[in-house]
């Protein structure tokens, strides 16, 4: 195949073009894909990250309407054990158990309790929730973490607490 | 996309290093293909959970609290009846009325437990014999009250009143107004012995309607209710009810309170016709003087009440004294 000296084969080189267009389009062709695929993984992890935080605050509003809703259970209650009890009998023991996640969307979260509402919240994303409560009796302020939590009645106080369990 | 297709570059080596390097060239679409399935697989779960969470919102969360606050109501009902009811079968003594009701309580917590086991709930009532309170069942007719008189004591001595209620024949009753009670209707007294005096009267007011005023020594009286005729009409005094109406103020202490022991007595009970019935609390002992029939009964008693579910524990202590003014 070869055909000419050593010298001429750098001219020739220089003016072969052959082949060119295959190593160009090879090229193109992975960083086309590149940039494709770069903005499909862009594109849907922006979609996780806003569906994540939307399914933060949904979750964080139901959970914190639960607990709300258990809390108030737990007020109704003691007030029911203060009625028509005698001054000098044992004092009243009402506790109301809830099975909160603990876990929103896989990220802890934190409950606030005081006598206005119960907060929720959470770190990343930055959520809060916060849902104003009913209860008559006065509700020691605390914070616990998100979980399985005990509301509980504290006779000899007359004040609702939240306990982790 | 060259790096998928096989063989799109024909190059000179052996076939097995052409699959070779095929194969190497998939690696970056290998690897995004699975960034983008485990992205859509999170997104998956997440609207799920999203989807999971409104579902929960929406179907309402369950009251914990309702299944506790019967099992109360329905411990100090049954109770109550109990006790009402041992003392209308007029017990020979206070030990045979404790007994009763002692027994009664143990049926009750038998059968609240049977109830409500059904439900995963775990109930107990029980009444401690000590904090069961003596005291008098007293009943008997206006007229026939066994002084032969038309004034009679209901009960001296009193520290407590409850269940006390005057059931009235509205054609016995003196046809009177609010400033001529005083001296024409049939009143029930209260006398704290220390110049304090309540008075509740009842008569026929204006269209005949049974009326109740209520005043304080001797003084002129304030109706605070009336209700049409019928057969008989019930004055509930403790429970605040004329007939099946509300009565607000007719209990005698709602015209300013009154110092304890007091007296209770019937007045001026030609002027009307009917029963009467109360249940009081010695101030000392466990006999009050009274003119009508009385009888050894329970004034009140306190169950220890308990209910437990896996979520949820509920316990106290309740007084029961049925027909108690809140006063």
């Amino acid at each position: 195949m070869r055909e000419g000296g050593r010298g001429d084969g750098r001219g020739r080189l220089r003016g072969d073009e052959r082949a060119v267009s295959v190593a160009v389009g090879y090229v193109l062709t992975l960083a086309i894909g590149a940039v494709l695929l770069s903005g499909i993984v862009i594109g849907i992890g922006g979609v996780v990250d806003s569906q994540t935080e939307r399914v933060v605050r949904g979750d964080l509003a139901v959970v914190g309407q639960t607990a709300v809703a258990n809390l108030e259970s737990a007020d109704r209650l003691a007030r029911a054990a203060e009625v028509d009890r005698p001054d000098d009998a044992d004092a009243a023991n009402v506790s109301v158990d809830v099975d909160l996640p603990d876990r929103i969307a896989g990220r802890t979260y934190r409950i606030a309790v005081d006598n206005e509402s119960v907060t929720l919240r959470t770190d990343d994303p930055e959520a809060v929730a916060e849902i104003p409560h009913v209860a008559n009796l006065s509700v020691e302020p605390s914070r616990v973490r998100g979980g399985p939590i005990r509301f509980r009645y504290n006779s000899s106080v007359g004040r609702l607490e939240v306990r982790e369990r | 996309m060259a790096a998928v297709i096989p063989g799109a570059s024909d190059g000179d080596g052996p076939r097995g290093d052409r699959r070779f390097r095929d194969a190497d060239r998939g690696q970056l679409l290998l690897i995004s293909g699975l960034v983008v399935a485990v992205s859509l697989v999170a997104l998956v779960v997440l609207l799920n959970a999203s989807i999971y969470s409104e579902n929960v919102a929406t179907r309402g969360i369950e009251a914990a609290d309702g299944e506790a606050l019967e099992v109360r109501a329905a411990a100090v009902e049954e109770t109550g009846k109990l006790i009402d009811g041992t003392n209308r079968n007029r017990p020979a003594n206070h030990s045979e009325a404790t007994a009763a009701v002692e027994e009664g309580i143990a049926d009750l917590d038998e059968y609240l437990a049977r109830a409500y086991a059904d439900r995963g709930g775990v109930t107990r009532v029980s009444g401690d014999p000590s904090s069961i309170r003596a005291g008098r069942y007293v009943t008997g007719n206006l007229t026939a009250n066994g002084t032969g008189d038309s004034n009679a004591t209901l009960a001296d001595g009193v520290a407590q009143t409850r269940g006390f209620v005057v059931e009235v024949d509205p054609d016995e009753l003196a046809p009177t107004d609010a400033a001529g009670a005083p001296t024409d209707a049939f009143y029930i007294e209260f006398d704290d012995g220390v110049n304090e005096t309540r008075e509740v009267y009842v008569y026929n007011g204006t269209g005949d309607n049974v009326t109740v005023a209520v005043g304080q020594n001797g003084s002129a009286p304030t109706v605070v209710c009336s209700t049409p005729t019928a057969d008989r009409v019930a004055v509930d005094l403790t429970g605040g009810t004329l007939g099946d109406e509300r009565c607000p103020g007719l209990w005698a202490t709602s015209a300013g309170a009154l110092g304890a022991p007091y007296d209770v007595a019937i007045e001026r009970t030609d002027k009307a016709n009917g029963t009467v019935t109360a249940t009081v609390r010695p101030d000392s002992g466990d006999a009050v003087g009274s003119d009508l029939t009385s009888s050894p009964a329970v004034y009140d008693a306190e169950i220890d009440l308990s209910y437990r579910t896996a979520e949820l524990r509920f316990e106290t202590t309740v007084r029961v004294a049925p027909g108690e003014p809140d006063a």
